[in-house]
């Protein structure tokens, strides 16, 4: 075992059966760093446009960092990375869990699926060995039950299982990979690519050493940062509430996505708040791989209609996409609306979006009873949202039409729904309303999977301090969410910041939210691991490739400036009166991507990468492929 | 002449001190400064410490417009008589 990384990667070809080791030059993990950065530089490589994403010439990639199983806090992160096919652009979702860090204990930095089978499967990785294995019993199983199932057949309990759920093997286009139950690299389809390539799970075991260059260095590094967390301002919330803080947060803030962004303030919040979660059914805090601020929770409900349910999480997009969103009060009803995408395998944000749209939809007469199965999608019918998630996965009746995803479903409906379409790119939009944050509405409209804000987390607009706007930014506005000056700067900053921790595979809890680790502590933790010799600007460099790099391929699949959108709702209807601090808000979005090309050096008329940006970046390939293709001609010369 | 704030208690203070929400009574209008400190007072300095790490919305009477302040910089806002004042966690990334 070397130094950080293992430098090894498994191909895996389903088509032939085919298992092979590659060894990973250190170029390539010098120029891409882990995780996020070597799927991206193989998907570029590796799934020209044409691809048909749920057909054997796409691939998927499974990354994971340089600090993955280490003692950094939070170093438990793993990418799924494939052609999406729920946008058909890049495909790309992380999860946290014990899965990454056993894949390098395994021996592995990466993990190549390419291919179909001709049956189902799945795959099993033990210490630097792999082979495929039948799944025929698994088919239909739920992530729970295949996870017991493979756990139970492999006799080891402390195999780490990634499979999908029932939605995926359905063809939902937003199912997701779910490691440990319920810690879902749920966006982007990856799910779903997994399914079209017969593959049910991938089970992971490893008791191979991880060894530092420099492991004097590496501990007090890691001192450092123990503190650094412990003393954070935001350290007690975290722990207290995790995401779940957010649900009271935003709902103040009047930018609560409420009734499908109607509003943005739910006047049940308290019923459905993080508070309440762990005030009555919260029993114990869970935590990822090394993590010192366990986030999540363990929780069982031990009153009413879900009496009984016990599980882990949720995450505050789920919370708030099974309740305010589609107008449910009942925090019980919530919790089963993520404990049922959990166990099919589905998307909590584009689940909840295709629903609340369709309520939309069914609220002003554009749908109806005979369009919906008989339900009645009136804002708050939790029955019939439960329902529907079901529907959903299973593609029956009205769930075949929402389980493409809320383009397509639009495209389907017709009746000029498509403007009710939540979406950006074809990525369903998070819980919290873009008009009330311009920062992550510039976000989430030039984020690189389509319409995410975990992309960037712009968090830095809450700060609400004009002096630290200036000395960051530039200018205080940068520290306000209802500015609109400095933003571009603000996103690309914290662009590269999630950039980073996706590639060291590290928790953007702590190093984007929190903003823990500097550029210049990252690359000396990064020495310290791997016996490289990074410096500050080396860094923040490689993550700024790794976005042009992502770019590069959105804009090849046909990407430009008019796709960096929002719908049109947040552009043109004011949050109203009840939405307090945010009422009157627009997104008035062309002026912060002006400024966010500007920054990147992009052509401000196409969104573009600039040739000498690439070249600049090392990306010398990617400009001959751009040329041939026609797509960066004389006028990128600049 | 008594000045009542209502103090409404969400995210960490109010999980922390297990309480939704106090009546808090002054002889004068207090300074949101001089809150804290009270708030600090009754449940102890490290509440009161957790205090100075959270937002604070305050409505003033027949308003519909919560205003968002934070410490130290807003400690010398005055709070009108029968005003409500919300202590909140950041709303940061999640
Ligand atoms: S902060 Fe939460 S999500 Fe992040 S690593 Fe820790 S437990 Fe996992």
């Amino acid at each position: 075992m070397s130094l950080g990384y293992c430098r090894k990667a498994l191909r895996v070809d389903l088509t032939n059966q085919k298992i092979m080791t590659e060894d990973l030059s250190p170029e390539f993990l010098n120029g891409y760093l882990g995780g996020r950065g070597l799927n991206m530089k193989r998907l570029y490589d590796e799934v020209p446009p044409g691809v048909d994403p749920l057909g054997p010439d796409n691939k998927l990639f499974i990354g994971v960092g340089p600090l993955t199983g280490t003692l950094f806090p939070g170093s438990a992160r793993v990418n799924f990375s494939a052609k999406s096919p729920q946008t058909g652009i890049l495909g790309d979702s992380n999860a946290g869990g014990f899965f990454g860090p056993e894949l390098k204990f395994a021996g592995f930095d990466q993990v190549i699926i390419e291919g179909a089978s001709p049956r189902p499967v799945y795959l099993y990785i033990k210490n630097g060995k792999a082979e495929l294995r039948s799944a025929e019993h698994l088919l239909g199983r739920d992530v729970f039950a295949t996870q017991e199932g493979i756990i139970e057949e492999l006799g080891d309990t402390r195999v780490q299982v990634a499979c999908i759920g029932p939605a995926a093997e359905n063809g939902v286009r937003y199912a997701g990979v779910f490691c440990n139950l319920v810690r879902a690299a749920a966006r982007t389809g990856m799910g779903t690519v997994m399914a079209s390539k017969n593959l049910k799970a991938i089970a992971v075991r490893g008791t191979m050493d991880l060894k530092a260059a420099d492991p004097i260095k590496f501990m007090q590094i890691i001192n450092k940062v123990d503190k650094d967390i412990a003393s954070h301002v935001e350290y007690q919330t975290r722990l207290l509430l995790g995401t779940t803080k957010l649900v009271h947060a935003l709902n103040e803030a009047g930018c609560l996505a409420t009734r499908h962004f109607q509003t943005g303030r739910f006047e049940d919040a308290e019923l459905v708040s993080g508070e309440l979660l762990a005030e009555s059914y919260k029993k114990k805090s869970k935590g990822c791989f090394a993590c010192t601020i366990p986030c999540s929770r363990f929780f069982e409900i031990t009153d009413g209609k879900y009496k009984g349910l016990k599980s882990e999480g949720p995450e505050f997009e789920g919370l708030a996409g099974f309740s305010s969103r589609v107008g449910v009060s009942d925090l019980g009803a919530a919790l089963k609306g993520v404990d049922l995408c959990n166990r099919y395998g589905m998307d909590v944000i584009s689940t909840s979006e295709c629903i609340s749209f369709a309520m939309e939809l069914f609220e002003r007469g554009i749908i109806a009873t005979s369009d919906t199965d008989g339900l009645e999608l009136k804002w708050g019918n939790s029955e019939a949202v439960l329902e529907l998630i079901e529907k959903i996965a299973y593609r029956k009746g009205f769930g075949d039409v929402l389980a493409d995803g809320v383009v397509k479903a639009a495209t389907h409906i017709g009746k000029d729904s498509e403007k009710y379409a939540m979406h950006v790119k074809g990525l369903e939009l998070f819980q919290a309303d873009p008009r009330g944050l311009k920062g992550y509405a510039l976000g989430v409209a030039v984020a690189t999977r389509g319409g995410d804000h975990l992309r960037s987390e712009p968090s830095f607009e809450f700060y609400e301090d004009p002096e630290e706007g200036i000395r960051r930014f530039g200018v205080p506005e940068a520290a306000f969410r209802l500015e609109y000056k400095g933003k571009g700067k603000v996103v690309k900053f914290y662009e590269e910041r999630a950039a980073l921790a996706d590639c060291l595979n590290v928790c953007k809890n702590t190093l984007v939210n929190m903003e823990i680790l500097s550029f210049k502590e990252a690359a000396e933790i990064l020495n310290a691991v791997t016996g490289m010799e990074f410096n500050e600007e080396m860094l923040q460099k490689s993550c700024e490739r790794i976005l042009n790099l992502e770019r590069a391929y959105i804009i090849r699949e046909g990407i430009r400036r008019k796709d960096d959108n929002l719908p049109e709702r947040f552009l043109k209807e004011p949050l109203p009166k009840e939405c307090g601090p945010s009422q009157g808000s627009i997104v008035e979005l062309e002026s912060m991507l002006d400024e966010y090309y500007l920054e990147h050096n992009w052509d401000k008329e196409t969104g573009i990468p600039l040739r000498a940006k690439l070249i600049d970046l090392g990306l010398h390939e990617v400009v001959k492929d751009l040329e041939e293709r026609g797509i960066l001609s004389e006028r990128f010369t600049l | 002449m008594h000045s009542t704030i209502k103090v409404e208690y969400l995210g960490t203070v109010r999980l922390l001190i297990k309480k939704k929400f106090d009546i808090y009574t002054f002889t004068v209008n207090p300074t949101l400064g001089l809150l804290v400190q009270e708030i600090g007072g009754r449940y102890g300095k490290i509440i009161g410490q957790e205090c100075k790490k959270q937002v604070f919305i305050i409505c003033e009477p027949k308003s519909d417009r919560g205003i968002f302040y934070k410490l130290p910089k807003d400690a010398n806002i005055l709070l009108k008589q029968g005003s409500v004042v919300k202590i909140l966690n950041n709303i940061t990334g999640g």
